[in-house]
């Protein structure tokens, strides 16, 4: 199961959009698309044969692969058929940052936002926590804010549907998988996805265990919508702010739009020079642009020449130096992480985890961290493929690992009802107990 | 000098691009391949004859040239801008919405790169070396005054057309591998690995598309396989001796305090 489900990392967030366009995929072949399929299917068996950083596929018969699927390829009657031959092609590898993005991704990421459009939101972060679907937060201003959908509701059902059975199977396929959590959230987020426009009809159990049903319209979802070559949109938000005893707080939802994110990363950590301690929230960050994550450790990695990781293609061995700025923050800094922290955001946190002042706090990460390109196919599709392997500064490969947490504390349903954030309580703790002299 | 475009592509330090023609050291090797292939000497010196001569180069003091860079696998386009002046001034801006601002400059003595993911850092040691020489003006045109040594590898075909191959060194460089159209005698591709903070990288391009502007052919297009990728470089403009402030070369505020931290 794990090799289907592949779509992690930067491609996560296109899940929502692949279930509801399935049926416009289904309709039959023109000679002329099946001769694109054909084509299709050699450029991603080719590419891959070419450009894989690993020589022997991870002990697949490559040709053997192709000489197997060729044939399905040929005989697939509709885009749905030809797509999950590809699909089954790059699954073989066992390997994230591998999907096919079908060709309507691309055409709604073109459309204007409207009715019928995918990209819907309700502006609900989810996490599954023991069982249940747990609300962590809900972004101001949107419909469910203002309906008063509150962090720590539980979300027992959505349109009639009930959630809690959903759970079971996916504990146990992902039982040691740093991808459970991921996948967990991933099947209460595809459900409330949609169109913008649309509605979804939710049952909670609120703060005082009563029932509350609620339906939401979706809405474009909350940030700075980010098209980023031929992936599809992201959406950038920012926070800074300081906590008790003067520490400062940095969260970003992707790693993305260097020209919005790193002035504004730059300006929170001038403003936190004098702070005794930083906190950088990557939660729910599924990752972005590699290089960001060697920009932002310069604010606070002081030694010159020192890298964040490796990365390994067929050819090159790369490291990801970090330029220090001519500012260095010298205090101690706390990283959050959880199980939707993917692909750069673990590079960024597996990168300086082990730095003395560093300390990494909250859940461990997707375990998604090849570096990855996605191209245009014939056939209108888009094909996301790794060129690279990637191993941390410590020499981790956090592929298929993750970052483990220093301390590893998880978000509980009466912290989040009682208005508290236990990955940031025990950062705070943490920094208090560090003696750094901060100039 | 002759392919300013090429200096362009280096402006993106995560790939140091194409550094398709450089000025480096001096001697040479006058060896020949066997048969009817000219010297190694013969070979360079007829593509800066196919390019206009020295007498045509000897005229040009600065340059500057606009064009893209086209990264296909990210589906991302970067505005390219390359300043240049003798004796070996440059600065190369790269920006797109997508990755921010890159630049890369040299007023002939400290070689700088700045962007907006990664801030700013000043090169050093063998990088910076192979930096400046890229910065010099007089490119292969002077190539005499560049390489140690330049010797004939045989032949080879690109894109179906026969060539020369000639590989040049300069005294602490890469060695760089060149092949020249034998027909035109214009270089057609570049083979070579260029020193970058990450690590060594092998590059190979693509010149093509020359053009006149003035009394010199220009490549306007040069395609670069990097790490197993393409990125095609398409200059719009050339612009020979036009009045470069030297603000342009000038040292930026962020890389001065970072040298002032040393």
């Amino acid at each position: 199961m794990e090799k289907r489900l592949h779509l992690v990392g930067a491609a996560a967030i296109i899940i929502a959009m692949l279930i509801s366009i399935s049926r416009a995929a289904c309709a039959q072949l023109t000679p002329e698309e099946k001769s694109l399929n054909l084509d299709s299917f050699e450029q991603v068996w080719t590419t891959i044969r070419d450009q894989h950083f690993d020589p022997t596929f991870g002990g697949l018969d490559w040709q053997a692969v192709h000489d197997e699927l060729r044939p399905k390829m040929e005989g697939a009657g509709n885009a749905q058929e030809a797509r999950a031959v590809l699909t089954e092609m790059i699954s073989r590898l066992g390997l994230s940052h591998f999907s096919i993005i079908p060709a309507d991704v691309y055409k709604n990421i073109d459309a204007p936002a409207k009715r019928g459009d995918r990209g819907g939101s309700t502006g609900i972060a989810v996490r599954v926590i023991g069982g249940a679907a747990i609300v962590t937060s809900v972004a101001p201003e949107t419909r469910a804010y203002r309906a008063g959908v509150k962090p720590g509701w539980e979300i027992r059902a959505i349109d009639g549907e009930e959630l809690p059975p959903l759970f079971p199977s996916i504990e146990e396929e992902f039982k040691n998988s740093p991808k459970k959590e991921y996948y967990l959230a991933s099947a209460v987020r595809s459900r409330m996805g949609g169109a913008i426009g649309d509605t979804v009809t939710i049952q909670f159990i609120d703060g005082t265990n009563d029932p509350v049903e609620k339906t939401v319209t979706l809405e474009e979802k909350t940030g700075k919508k980010i098209i980023f070559g031929n992936f599809p949109p992201f959406y950038l938000t920012t926070k800074t702010d300081t906590l008790e005893h003067g520490i400062g707080y940095f969260a970003f939802s992707c790693f993305f739009d260097p020209i919005t994110l790193m002035p504004a990363f730059g300006a929170a950590m001038q403003s936190f020079m004098n702070a005794p301690g930083v906190i950088i929230d990557v939660r729910g960050n599924p990752g972005g642009i590699a290089g960001i994550a060697m920009g932002l450790a310069g604010w606070f990695v002081e030694e010159k020449n020192i890298d964040i990781g490796t990365m390994r293609t067929r050819t090159n061995t790369l490291r990801f130096v970090i330029n220090p700025r001519a500012n260095v923050y010298r205090g101690p800094v706390a990283i959050l992480v959880d199980g939707l922290s993917g692909s750069s955001a673990e590079i960024f946190a597996g990168g300086v985890q082990g730095f003395p002042r560093i300390r990494i706090i909250g859940s461990p990460t997707i375990g998604a961290t090849l570096p990855s390109a996605a191209v245009r196919l014939p056939n209108g599709d888009g094909f996301q493929y790794a060129f690279a392997s990637y191993t941390s500064r410590n020499g981790v490969e956090l592929e298929g690992k993750g970052v483990i947490p220093d301390a590893e504390v998880r978000p509980t349903r009466q912290a989040l009802l009682e208005g508290r954030d236990p990955a940031i309580e025990t950062a705070i703790d943490w920094i208090q107990s560090q003696r750094y002299i901060v100039k | 000098m002759a392919n300013r475009m090429s200096k362009a592509g280096a402006s993106l330090g995560i790939t140091a691009l194409a550094i398709l023609l450089v000025s480096l050291g001096v001697s040479f090797s006058d060896a020949k391949a066997p048969g009817k292939t000219p010297s190694a000497e013969q070979i360079l010196d007829k593509f800066v004859e196919a390019t206009g001569g020295v007498a045509a180069y000897d005229k040009l003091q600065s340059s500057i040239s606009k064009g893209a860079l086209e990264i296909p696998a990210a589906g991302i386009t970067v505005d390219l801008t390359v300043y240049s002046a003798r004796p070996n001034k440059m600065c190369t801006i790269a920006e797109s919405p997508a990755i921010g601002k890159n630049e890369r400059g040299t007023d002939g003595t400290i070689f700088w790169e700045k962007s907006t993911m990664q801030g700013a850092r000043v090169l050093e040691g063998e990088e910076l070396a192979e930096a400046l020489r890229e910065a010099a003006f007089e490119g292969l045109v002077y190539w005499r005054g560049q390489y140690d040594s330049v010797a004939v590898a045989g032949t080879d075909t690109v894109a179906g057309n026969p060539c020369y191959k000639v590989v040049m060194k300069a005294k602490g460089g890469k060695p760089r591998t060149l092949s020249f159209d034998q027909k035109s005698g214009l270089l057609v591709r570049t083979q070579t690995t260029v020193p970058t903070q990450m690590g060594e990288i092998p590059i190979e391009s693509f010149p093509g598309d020359y053009r006149k502007v003035g009394d010199v052919l220009q490549a306007y297009k040069s395609t670069v396989k990097v790490m197993g990728q393409e990125r095609i470089m398409t200059m719009t403009s050339v612009e020979y001796n036009a009045a470069i402030p030297d603000s342009v070369f000038a040292v930026p505020a962020d890389v001065q305090a970072l040298l002032q931290k040393k």
